[in-house]
């Protein structure tokens, strides 16, 4: 997060934001069991892969968490790991021309939605923004991130001070979570399937076989 | 014993709360004490005060600071978690924040209110004995808040005898086996308004078990304002009989 994204942030001082993001990324990839960790494993107890996602914001106009959230689980989705075969001791990496690399096995994707809230309105109705802007963020008197999935699993709530909401409330801004999940869902796997095409034209035969999940 | 959990409490019932008032009065301007079951924070509140540095400074509010401490023995295994420490970090932040919109910070503006608690024991529900311990060392301080913030932990069980294909009564205030177990959320409240300003969960669960789970913590909050507000009525009873002599 440097001062590219936007004017307030400085170089080197890392700011609640910025804790509030990864711990929030950690919670709802990592905890909620998203990645398949075992799948991660070369030979039991001795050597893994290392996974490491680097997110570099080119501009800040509120909701950097939705978004990095987004961003992290295309990256996962989209990412291939290298062939590795173990025979005894000898462990081999093929390189990605020799065999086709595989993806992650992402067991499901998690998607950040985050809602602001602005105190209520005169009828004592809570005022509700999803996806707010910058300047939305810095008027707002409290908010609150739910990560859920397309299947409707609740992976991690937070709302830490702000102004005090009903509890209906939040249920309802839960609910409206996972229908704006589902949406979001597709056009992951819309972007997935139009790079997938896009980087194998006419040689779709070849990307079939070097899948590792088929039809059956 | 069937519909008992491990401790031989129902769904609905509360661990033994103890709380203390004033545990520390000569280096804090307010300070508390409270044991949830065996989960056992200590915190002292000093301030309004000046600043400790320039960037704490805001014109119109006090700024409010909070420092988490986790004695290396508290845990199961002993763990020293230093200031950089994830998990110290989010509570200190989630702390900050719940209480900066509690606090009238708006009367003591270029002032800073530091809450540092120390977490002796840990056995389940730790934010949640924080956010209690905070608000009852405030109110020792005698910083003017909204109302009581009070927290309380709430979890679904996954019964096995659940035949009809209902859910099963969400568990109120749970342990450290039954956390590590099951699905819990934390939830704190203003007063008895049942408004919520404070909501976490780090679990997967079913968006249907939410509402439940929600509720239950809510009735928990409730009965946690009863207690808090019992134990300061009799401390500053005491206090002014004291006062009188």
């Amino acid at each position: 997060m440097g001062p590219m994204a936007s004017p307030s942030f400085e170089v080197g001082r890392p700011t609640d934001l910025d804790h509030t993001l990864s711990r929030l990324l950690e919670k709802s990839i990592r905890r909620s069991t998203a990645l398949d960790l075992e799948s991660l494993c070369i030979v039991t107890a001795q050597r893994v892969w290392s996974l490491r996602a680097d997110l570099h914001f080119l501009s800040h106009d509120g909701n950097l968490i939705d978004t990095a959230c987004i961003a992290t689980i295309t990256a996962l989705a989209h990412f291939r790991l290298p062939v590795v075969t173990v025979s005894g001791e000898d462990i081999t990496i093929h390189p990605v021309t020799e065999r086709v690399p595989v993806p992650l096995s992402l067991l499901h994707w998690p998607i950040c939605v985050t809602f602001s809230f602005f105190g209520e309105d005169d009828d004592g109705e809570m005022v509700c923004v999803l996806d707010a802007t910058a300047q939305e963020e810095a008027l707002r008197e409290g908010d609150m991130t739910v990560t859920v999935n397309k299947n409707g699993e609740v992976c991690q709530i937070s709302k830490s001070g702000g102004v005090a909401v009903e509890a209906e409330t939040l249920m309802k801004c839960a609910r409206m979570a996972a229908q704006k999940v589902k949406g979001i869902d597709k056009l992951i796997a819309a972007a997935l399937r139009e790079d997938e095409v896009a980087r194998n034209k006419g040689n779709l035969d070849w990307l079939k076989e070097g899948r590792s999940e088929n039809e059956r | 014993m069937e519909g008992l959990r491990n401790d031989g409490r129902r769904w609905n019932e509360l661990r033994r709360i103890h709380c203390q008032l004033s545990t520390s009065s000569t280096n804090a301007d307010g300070s508390s004490y409270i044991e949830q079951g065996f989960t056992k924070v200590l915190c002292n509140v000093t301030g309004p005060a000046e600043p400790s540095s320039r960037q704490k400074v805001k014109q119109d509010a006090a700024t409010v600071s909070c420092e988490v401490y986790f004695a290396a023995f508290s845990g199961t295994d002993r763990i020293k978690r230093g200031r950089n420490d994830k998990k110290v970090q989010e509570l200190q932040t989630a702390i900050q924040k719940t209480f900066s919109s509690v606090i009238l910070t708006h009367l003591f503006s270029r002032s800073e209110i530091t809450i540092s608690i120390h977490i002796l024991s840990q056995d389940g529900g730790t934010l949640a004995a924080c956010i209690n311990a905070t608000t009852l060392a405030l109110i020792d301080a005698g910083i003017p808040l909204k109302d009581y913030v009070c927290a309380c932990t709430s979890a679904q069980s996954t019964s096995i005898f659940d035949n009809e294909g209902t859910t099963p009564d969400p568990w109120l205030d749970v342990n450290y086996l039954e956390e590590s177990d099951i699905p819990s959320l934390t939830v704190a409240t203003v007063g008895d308004s049942e408004k919520i300003v404070a909501l976490s969960m780090e679990n997967k669960v079913r968006i249907e078990m939410l509402e439940g789970m929600i509720a239950v913590g809510i009735s928990g909050c409730g009965k946690v304002r009863g207690i808090m507000d019992e134990e300061v009525r009799r401390h500053g009873k005491a206090r002014l009989e004291a006062a009188m002599e």
